[in-house]
């Protein structure tokens, strides 16, 4: 057991980084980005027996991360303390970005979070560089219903662009 | 910014390290399967305390042999439907602790499953209607002719129907109700079936109440929160009904609309 878990660790440490990076597309503070990224860990331990090495590891850690996620319930906060908590956590200044870069992640983020969790699992394929046949693998669904579902969330993701555009043109 | 901007942005972001892997298991419910679960669980325990005080409405100590066969003929009915209604509540209950969710294919089993298991849910509750007819004319021993024995049934089948209305509406929709909306509306949007937007609900006060126990004590918070609610209820649904009949006797009584004597000989000589 002990020798499995180290296993599954090592294996995972690699997409960590992408595991919490779906985290942050569902939730949008930083406690419910920590408790998804715990449960989506913990979900995928507790189907690593059901992994068979048939698939990549990574195809299957982040099909089980977006099907954890979208069912995720989101805990009641105190939104106000912790979005500015997660506003400060992003503002935190690291060698290579720029104000600019955390000012469009954050627009990113925000726009990001105001789609289906469907539109959100599908954004990740489309940023991930999935193809249509990967996508429809991962999902279950048609090679042409994935396509079709990828452009209509991603003509619904540049609306919420274009009225984010308007709204800060405004303030 | 375009959304080709965006694939840029997120290869750029890595400057926040992830926060630590915890494989424990956290004191949270954090999906509507979970949820389910946990409600279910409840439940069984609810019911294994309360479903035998209603042995207690059977007359067994009846002199009159008539009423004693068909009490024992309905409570074997009941128990039938009991066992049968549990053994599908218990592969429910081991379906959702074992079933993933890794495929499309396991989710639409799932709504499936959790679809036809809210309809065996309902039905179990209405096949209580025609068991709490027959109860109630088991109380009058089937003589309506004798005092307020028609009042007497009329009063107590109402009272049967509006818990059991009761039941179906309020408390299979905050069970499991919503939860299962929940399952279903993702696979529907999954599938490429319209999902109707739905009008955002207030919160009740049992939603309110689960929110702040499950924040304070997790898990726990919300058996304590379901099985609080589940006995004021109870509590509640009797002791309003019963300060309206009291009123409505009174009432009668002061306007020579009810013979008390009557009625309580009535009430005396009942199953």
């Amino acid at each position: 057991m002990v020798l499995r878990e180290q296993e599954f660790l090592e294996k995972i440490e690699k997409h960590k980084g992408v595991i919490f990076k779906i985290s942050k597309m569902y939730m949008d503070n930083f406690d419910d980005q920590n408790d998804l990224y715990q449960e989506i860990t913990y979900q995928a331990w507790k189907s690593y027996d059901e992994f068979l090495g048939k698939s990549d590891f990574s195809t299957w850690l982040y099909r089980t991360a977006l099907n954890t996620a979208i069912v995720f319930l989101k805990s009641e906060k105190k939104r106000s303390f912790i979005h500015n908590q997660s506003i400060e956590n992003l503002s935190v200044h690291h060698e290579g970005y720029n104000d600019e870069d955390d000012r469009n992640m954050k627009l990113m983020y925000d726009a990001i979070h105001e789609l289906s969790p469907i539109d959100k699992a599908l954004i990740f394929f489309f940023l991930e560089d999935f193809t249509g046949k990967e996508i429809a693998r991962q999902l279950g669904i048609t090679e042409v219903n994935a396509r079709v579902k990828l452009n209509r969330a991603k003509a619904k993701l540049k609306e919420i662009i274009e009225k984010q555009k308007l709204f800060n043109l405004k303030i | 910014m375009e959304l080709d901007n965006f694939k840029e942005l997120w290869n750029k972001d890595n400057k926040q390290a992830p926060p630590e892997i915890s494989l424990e298991k956290q004191n949270e419910i954090h999906s509507p399967l979970e949820m389910i679960r946990i409600n279910m669980k409840t439940e069984f325990w609810i019911m294994v305390v309360t479903l035998p005080t209603i042995l207690y409405g059977f007359p067994f100590a009846t002199n009159d042999s008539n009423i004693k066969t068909i009490s024992v003929f309905e409570v074997i009915l009941s128990l039938g439907f009991i066992f049968y209604f549990y053994s599908r509540f218990i592969k429910l209950y081991k379906l959702l602790t074992k079933s993933s969710i890794n495929t499309n294919y396991d989710l639409f089993n799932l709504k499936t499953q959790l679809l036809v298991s809210k309809e065996i849910y309902l039905a179990y509750y209405i096949s209580y209607i025609p068991l709490a007819l027959l109860m109630c004319l088991i109380q009058i021993g089937f003589h309506f002719d004798t005092g307020y024995h028609v009042a007497v049934f009329g009063t107590s089948l109402l009272i049967s129907i509006l818990i059991l209305c009761f039941i179906i509406k309020y408390w299979i929709y905050n069970m499991y109700g919503k939860y299962i909306e929940n399952v279903v509306d993702i696979v529907d949007e999954l599938n490429g079936i319209e999902v109707k937007s739905k009008k955002a609900k207030n919160n009740t006060w049992f939603e309110r109440s689960q929110r702040f126990l499950i924040k304070k004590y997790g898990i726990k918070g919300n058996i304590i929160n379901t099985v609080v609610w589940f006995f004021s209820c109870y509590v509640m649904i009797f002791l309003s009904l019963l300060i309206i009949l009291l009123i409505v006797i009174i009432i009668g009584t002061k306007l020579d609309l009810i013979d008390l004597k009557i009625l309580l000989k009535t009430l005396n000589n009942l199953n």
